[in-house]
């Protein structure tokens, strides 16, 4: 993945990982660290906007799909605004590529009490205030992991 | 970067309606704006409130409920209510959450309601 959509957002950098994750808001029982390329970018309220396009431009690249596409970027903004919102106001975005699939990441240090709850099916107008039900219908894989040391949520979407 | 420049809310004026055309995107960050156009004077005394989508490229659930709190209080106020459709990922997003069925929907903001 190229660094050169990563202008906006300057912070942002490719990192290759053999180790456990070193955070100090890693979950406990954090998600198991994948090898290999990793993007990672740091955000924060006021790059929403930003972010929305980094994911757009690197899932364009890597060939997903417009619709797929369009709802990963959907799914990633919902996950950093609840970060903005309620898991301390920062995050960090991990972006990378397996085989078949694009994994975006969202690290922070909120603490989601209730990991099944997005499953339950909330009536419409409640599923408009859900950001994490609405990831959950848009993705084809959502992993959550979340402790009182902060929150993983990892969003996959196939490569058709 | 602010974050109002990614939207624009074009308000018109005619016979009987108020139209909020929404252009660009609309998140977390710049939904007040919306907010303020919703409860803005010029809306309370028209028959009828459109918003007007197709400039819309991006909606949140942030937005969305702002769409739902501006239909309720125009039912409040004894008003009618509707939207136009937006971009593919709006349209994705009112589908998803069902509350696109519960949105009066019109072709263009030209359409007169019946």
């Amino acid at each position: 993945m190229a660094a050169s959509s990563a202008n906006a957002l300057s912070n942002g950098r490719l990192c290759v990982t053999e180790g456990p994750l070193q955070d100090a808001c890693l979950p406990a029982d954090g998600l198991p660290r994948p090898r290999g390329d990793i993007w990672e970018i740091p955000f924060a309220g006021a790059d929403l906007f930003e972010l929305r396009q980094l994911v757009w431009s690197w899932a364009t690249k890597e060939a997903l799909g417009g619709e797929a596409t369009e709802e990963l970027v959907l799914a990633v903004h919902e996950v950093a605004t609840n970060s903005v919102r309620h898991g301390g106001g920062v995050g960090m975005l991990r972006l990378w590529r397996t085989g078949e699939e694009l994994v975006c990441e969202i690290q922070d240090a909120g603490y989601i009490r209730d990991p099944l709850g997005p499953r339950h099916l909330p009536g419409s107008e409640a599923a408009a205030s859900r950001g994490l039900w609405i990831t959950e219908q848009i993705c084809d894989l959502v992993e959550i992991a979340s402790s009182p040391r902060g929150s993983q949520v990892r969003m996959h979407k196939r490569l058709d | 970067m602010g974050a109002p420049d990614q939207l624009r809310i074009d308000s018109r004026q005619e016979a009987d309606r108020v139209v909020l055309a929404l252009v660009g995107e609309l998140d977390m960050a710049n939904s007040p704006l919306l907010q303020r156009s919703i409860e803005s004077p010029e809306l309370q005394e028209t028959k009828t409130v459109v918003l007007d989508l197709q400039g819309l490229t991006f909606l949140d659930s942030t937005g969305l409920r702002i769409i739902l709190s501006a239909r309720e209080l125009c039912w409040r106020r004894g008003q009618e209510f509707a939207v136009t459709p937006g971009s593919q990922q709006v349209q994705r997003l009112l589908s998803v959450t069902g509350v696109g069925e519960h949105l009066r929907t019109l072709a263009t903001a030209d359409e007169v309601l019946a």
